[in-house]
């Protein structure tokens, strides 16, 4: 997938109260794969709600949204299903991880999918971000910030074109942002793949190529 | 693995074990209501047996003077012809009686054991015959006679002689597996045969023979050829009253009273239908409380499998354990209940087989495709509905 272009898109729920003259809702605004966007915005102004119009969680919006070209209002759960192994990784905001789970096993569960990254990749990313040494416990056990790296970790286990992340770093203090955000930037490049990161106003460790606000 | 460890939570296991007991309840009525049916064919299909066509046996009133021999038993030419020469009487046959001594013991286990009396023997045309068994030949030559014995004879086995003897009770089919050896004598002259049972009749209370066999036993161990002494009447119509009367004013006595046959006959068909009816209702209850079930326990794990489906997983491999769990219980109910239907089934067949002509040859596939068919069409249901109902969380 090489561009995420929307059609004078707004969500359905604030369709009177968005925004129309910035830079995302009620415009053509097109996200190239290999570049990273920063979406910045104060909360309720619909960042979760794009991300989860791009990766087919909702439907209620108004506009056109289009992958390469092809409208994702006629998409199937088959090609979403194909989409989320393959094209698009989200990383929520409530993490959606499996609390019964151990930190290894969530991160199994998404990679037997994939059969993306090696055990050897995995416990590297799990070192790098701090909790290899948490990989057999249950994640319940786990404070916000660690489910949030895992959950971020996550995110890493499949093949990518674009890597959506959710106000990533709400729960990390600054050492760990710019350790996770050197790695994220590092693994966007080998890939080339793009990135949307949605934040409150910090712009974190990143170099974007386009501030956008919301 | 991963997948079943993370869904089986919240399974219920106390609805899963009532669901397994409605089922294996259900489905056994069913398949036992059509097993049953299935045995108990002949007895609607060939007939025979309570449901047999009309035919009358009658004979002499016995009496001081007939013992004494001034007057006998037989009926003579005339009478004979008075009889078949009635309006009401479509045909007749007399019954053939043996002129010889006939003595039967029994092999068993290859030795011919102690067991043995002495019988008698009689036939008639096979056209008045209830049943024709493949066996049912004789020619010249051949050592093998095969006999038809009265069903009630079998009654008499199970539930009198066998109990008092401390002797196994036993179905027909089994009977008919004993090998008799036969013993005839007279005219100064005497063989061997063998023997088995080939069949049981409803309709004639006597030992039979083919008519063909006795006759030529008769010419050649026979003492003299006598008359019958019994004839066997194929009327018109049961009911006509011209038929008592003259049966009546000749003093002749009339076996073989089938005046209830046909609401025996009904009567049976409705209870095996209201039975089959009641396993059908079961089974479809214990269906809605497996589909009520399944849909509790995606309700209780919806979040689990919301987020699978967002983790990228396809609804097929989501559904996956679940349909699993429900293939494995639908097969342990499957043959349980076959099982239990092969116990029921041993233990009805030797209590009716006296009674009703039971074919217990055909141990049913029939029923075997039916129970499958039926689990099948369960496991379908209850899978559909699964993936459905999972699909139905992902949007």
């Amino acid at each position: 997938m090489h561009t995420i272009k929307l059609k004078q898109v707004a969500p359905e729920p604030i369709a009177d109260i968005a925004a129309r003259d910035l830079s995302i809702w009620y415009t053509e605004r097109s996200f190239e794969c290999g570049r990273r966007y920063l979406i910045k915005s104060e909360s309720g102004k619909g960042k979760s709600s794009l991300f989860d119009f791009l990766y087919g969680r909702r439907n209620d919006f108004i506009g056109n949204i289009e992958f390469d070209g092809a409208s994702i209002q006629s998409l199937r759960i088959k090609a979403w299903t194909e989409i989320r192994q393959r094209h698009i990784s989200l990383v929520f905001q409530g993490f959606r991880l499996f609390p019964e789970l151990t930190v290894m096993e969530n991160l199994q569960l998404k990679n037997q999918l994939t059969h993306y990254l090696s055990a050897d990749k995995l416990n590297y990313l799990l070192d790098a971000v701090g909790i290899l040494e948490k990989r057999n416990i249950a994640l319940r056990w786990l404070s916000y910030g660690q489910q949030q790296r895992v959950a971020i970790v996550r995110s890493l286990c499949q093949p990518f074109d674009f890597l959506l992340l959710d106000e990533p770093f709400s729960h990390l203090d600054e050492i760990n942002q710019q350790t996770i955000c050197r790695l994220i930037s590092d693994e966007l490049s080998e890939r080339g793949a793009g990135l949307l990161l949605s934040s409150l106003g910090d712009d974190y460790f990143f170099d974007f190529d386009e501030k956008l606000a919301l | 693995m991963l997948l079943w460890h993370l869904l089986r939570k919240n399974i219920a296991v106390g609805q899963l074990v009532g669901y397994i007991l409605a089922t294996l309840l259900g489905l056994t009525i069913v398949l036992m209501s059509i097993q049953f049916f299935t045995d108990i064919r002949p007895v609607f299909s060939e007939k025979q047996g309570v449901f047999a066509r009309d035919y009358l046996v009658i004979s002499k009133k016995v009496s001081v003077f007939k013992t004494l021999k001034i007057t006998n038993t037989s009926f003579s030419e005339d009478e004979m012809k008075e009889i078949a020469d009635q309006r009401f009487i479509k045909r007749m046959a007399g019954f053939t009686t043996a002129t010889f001594r006939v003595y039967a013991s029994m092999a068993i286990g290859g030795k011919v054991a102690n067991l043995g009396t002495s019988l008698f023997f009689e036939s008639v045309p096979n056209e008045f015959l209830d049943i024709k068994p493949d066996d049912w030949k004789w020619s010249e030559g051949s050592n093998f006679i095969p006999i038809i014995l009265p069903r009630s004879y079998l009654t008499l086995y199970n539930f009198g002689f066998a109990p008092s003897q401390g002797l196994p009770q036993l179905s027909s089919s089994m009977f008919s597996k004993l090998d008799l050896t036969i013993e005839l004598t007279g005219n100064s002259k005497d063989a061997l045969f063998h023997s088995r049972i080939v069949g049981f009749t409803d309709r004639i209370n006597s030992i039979l023979v083919p008519q063909s066999f006795m006759d030529w036993a008769n010419v050649q161990f026979g003492t003299s050829s006598a008359p019958p002494s019994r004839l066997i009447l194929e009327p018109y119509n049961l009911t006509d009253p011209h038929m008592g009367d003259f049966f009546a004013s000749h003093d002749y006595e009339v076996a073989n009273d089938k005046a209830a046959a046909g609401e025996a006959s009904s009567f049976l068909r409705t209870l095996i239908f209201v039975v089959l009816t009641v396993g059908v209702i079961i089974t479809l209850l214990a269906l809605g409380l497996m589909l009520l079930s399944i849909n509790l326990l995606i309700q209780k794990n919806h979040e689990k499998i919301e987020n699978l489906a967002l983790a990228g997983y396809p609804s097929p491999v989501i559904a996956r354990p679940y349909q699993g769990l429900v293939i494995v219980i639908n097969g342990i109910i499957f043959v349980l209940s076959f099982l239990m239907v092969s116990y029921l089934r041993d233990y009805y067949i030797v209590m009716f087989s006296s009674s009703l002509h039971i074919d217990d040859s055909s141990w049913e596939w029939n029923n075997l495709l039916w129970g499958g068919g039926i689990i099948l069409g369960l496991t379908i249901v209850n899978n559909v509905w699964i993936y459905l109902k999972i699909r139905e969380i992902r949007r």
